[in-house]
């Protein structure tokens, strides 16, 4: 019996029982479309955080106290912390060839109150160099000067979301705000970078390093940012850091540098093993609609014992029966499968037009991955019913009620 | 002289049933020519239900030998066995076996899934197959929309869709009322002569029985009388 002639029989027998076969197909449908909208989370997910990485710059470098050790996890720390000091940014910026710009950051968070408006937020203490490190812009207002710093004057550039929320009309350059318990006056305004998985990039505000120290009460900095020169290997500009800060503490490396694709390979690791979690729940509803089939067909097996009794006596050889009911088994898993997947990518499709910060990606990938697995199920739940119905006595088979 | 079409010696069929050993067929031996219309009686658990199905290579003898035009067939394995069963046999059962939800004209054409061929060429046959049993103006019907004398020439449509030399009846007329049995015997006796078909068949009907060339009695496993209808007591 040619594979034509099989995949009609498959038809004829599918269609024939009509609601039973919607049913089947229903279970491996659900499995496809978990698989095909988790894929595409874990996808979404893994794209965002290397674009959002990616957009900082490849050349960016980040300087933290405490020595920590990538893991495939992330980062393991050791509990032994000496702090970094402005000191460490002023040799950086005078010492380090291979850098074009670096701003210490200190951060905490306060609550900034304008009138009757207020808002809590995240405040960071940095440089001049922290809008040409972190390729920000500022659109109202001019950002503060070092000579601000060295004043300690109490001057602030808000992020668009400050903005809004504290001067509902008219421009807060020039005007004076509080943060915390002390007067501010706003200098400059920043362009607005959006949201992202639900964060608010532009929920923040800036302040002098020296005034950060001051309002938050600390002497040591959290973290330095640098930029490498174009022309040079993040990797190298690393090493650069890393022997001038060790040479200042006499050798005890008790800080840690990343470079974005340090970053990089450890958000990736994260993103794969919440991607490969995701699909492992996916494969679990895939296992069910699986085991549903498998069910159904050896209903089926039992329900048309005559039937197969009548092929194998009209010519059918156990081969024919086995590869009859495989194929159907394989139909309703790719049936079910392909309306699984039209349906993920029509969810898809509409969420990302109504959210479009939700990190969902489509790719062929998870498509040729929901279609493959489906395959594999509709294999997996056909092969025992298959050779159930393959191994049934013909002669009993005919004479079945 | 010319092979019988059947020729079968000292068949023995046992079985196993509930663990105890059950002979169902205790040594049969007997000949069918081509062309012959042969029918088996005899009481419940005689075994001629038995014998029709190793006659039609659907069960396979414990011992003995079964030659089939010519051919050994106790011996052959499943895809050798199917084969003879789609060319060389058609059979007709007391519930008709009509595949449900299912056209008139496809289940005609079920034989023809186990071979290769043109689908139209096929198609012109099972035409030809239901002209024959007159049911070709109801090839696009169900089974369930047909009477049970429909359905038993639609079931014989099927068996002899592929022209084979030997056709298996097994109790034809059980589920039909006089009438309409009548009218399916001589749809046989019709195609019998127009086909040359050989023709065996079990029955319980007596007058359906006497109607054959031939008659076997079965009883326990064993041939206890072959030969003319009207010397038999039925």
């Amino acid at each position: 019996m040619n594979l034509r002639r099989h995949l009609r029989s498959a038809t004829l027998a599918l269609t024939a029982n009509k609601v039973r076969t919607a049913l089947t197909m229903l279970g491996i449908m659900i499995g496809v479309l978990a698989v095909t909208l988790l894929v595409s989370v874990g996808d979404g997910t893994r794209q965002f955080v290397e674009t959002s990485l990616q957009s900082l710059g490849s050349n960016l470098l980040s300087v933290v106290p405490g020595r920590f050790e990538a893991r495939r996890w992330g980062y393991v720390g050791a509990a032994v912390e000496k702090p970094l000091v402005l000191a460490d940014v002023e040799l950086i910026q005078r010492r380090a060839t291979l850098i074009t710009a670096a701003t210490p950051v200190i951060f905490g968070n306060a609550t900034l109150r304008h009138e009757a408006d207020r808002r809590s937020t995240s405040v960071f203490g940095v440089a001049p160099e922290f809008l040409r490190v972190r390729r920000l812009r500022v659109s109202g207002g001019v950002f503060f000067t070092s000579q601000d710093d060295q004043a300690h004057r109490r001057v602030i550039v808000l992020g668009q979301t400050l903005v809004h929320s504290l001067f509902s009309h008219g421009s807060p350059v020039g005007q004076s705000i509080r943060v915390g318990s002390e007067r501010f006056r706003v200098l400059g305004v920043l362009e607005g970078k959006g949201r992202s998985l639900g964060v608010d990039l532009d929920d923040m505000a800036l302040i002098p390093t020296s005034v950060a120290q001051d309002v938050f009460a600390q002497r040591g900095i959290n973290q330095i940012l640098a930029v490498a020169r174009d022309d040079t290997r993040p990797e190298l500009a690393s090493q650069q850091i890393e022997s001038l800060l060790a040479l200042r503490r006499r050798g005890e490396r008790c800080f840690t540098i990343q470079t974005q694709d340090d970053l990089l390979r450890t958000f990736s690791s994260i993103t794969g093993a919440l991607s490969a979690g995701l699909f492992a729940i996916a494969t679990i509803s895939l296992l069910v609609g699986g085991v549903g089939v498998m069910n159904i067909m050896l209903v089926s097996v039992r329900e048309r014992t005559r039937e197969i009794g009548v092929r194998r006596a009209v010519g059918a050889t156990r081969r024919d029966i086995m590869l009859q009911f495989l194929i159907e088994s394989l139909l309703i898993a790719l049936f079910g499968g392909g309306l699984g997947l039209l349906l993920g990518v029509a969810i898809i499709l509409t969420l990302r037009g109504a959210l479009d910060e939700l990190p969902l990606q489509l790719s062929p990938t998870t498509g040729l991955l929901a279609l493959a697995s489906s395959l594999l199920v509709g294999t997996f739940s056909g092969v025992y019913p298959a050779l159930q119905a393959a191994r049934l006595d013909p002669a009993q088979a005919v004479r079945h009620e | 002289m010319t092979e019988p079409l059947i020729a079968v010696r000292d068949l023995i069929r046992d079985f196993r049933v509930g663990g105890q050993p059950l002979r169902a067929l205790g040594g049969v031996s007997l000949d069918v020519a081509t062309g012959e219309y042969v029918s088996f009686v005899g009481p419940s658990g005689s075994g001629k239900s038995t014998l029709l199905q190793v006659l039609g290579c659907l069960d396979t003898p414990s011992s003995g030998s079964y030659r089939l035009a010519g051919q050994e067939v106790a011996c052959l394995a499943d895809e050798q066995l199917a084969q003879l069963r789609n060319y060389k046999i058609g059979f007709v059962f007391q519930a008709f076996h009509l595949l449900p939800r299912t056209s008139v004209l496809d289940n005609v054409l079920l034989p023809f899934s186990y071979r290769s061929g043109k689908a139209t060429a096929h198609e012109a046959l099972a035409l030809e197959a239901l002209e024959l049993t007159r049911m070709a103006h109801r090839r696009a019907h169900w089974p369930n929309q047909l009477s049970g004398g429909e359905r038993q020439r639609v079931a014989i449509a099927r068996a002899i869709v592929t022209r084979p030399p030997l056709l298996l009846c097994d109790e034809p007329t059980g589920n039909l009322d006089r009438r309409t049995s009548r009218e399916i015997i001589e749809v046989f006796e019709d195609l019998c002569q127009r086909l040359g078909i050989t023709l065996v068949m079990v029955t319980h009907d007596a007058d359906v029985a006497r109607r054959a060339r031939r008659l076997v009695r079965l009883v326990d496993g064993r041939v206890v009388y072959d030969g003319d209808p009207r010397g038999s007591d039925l």
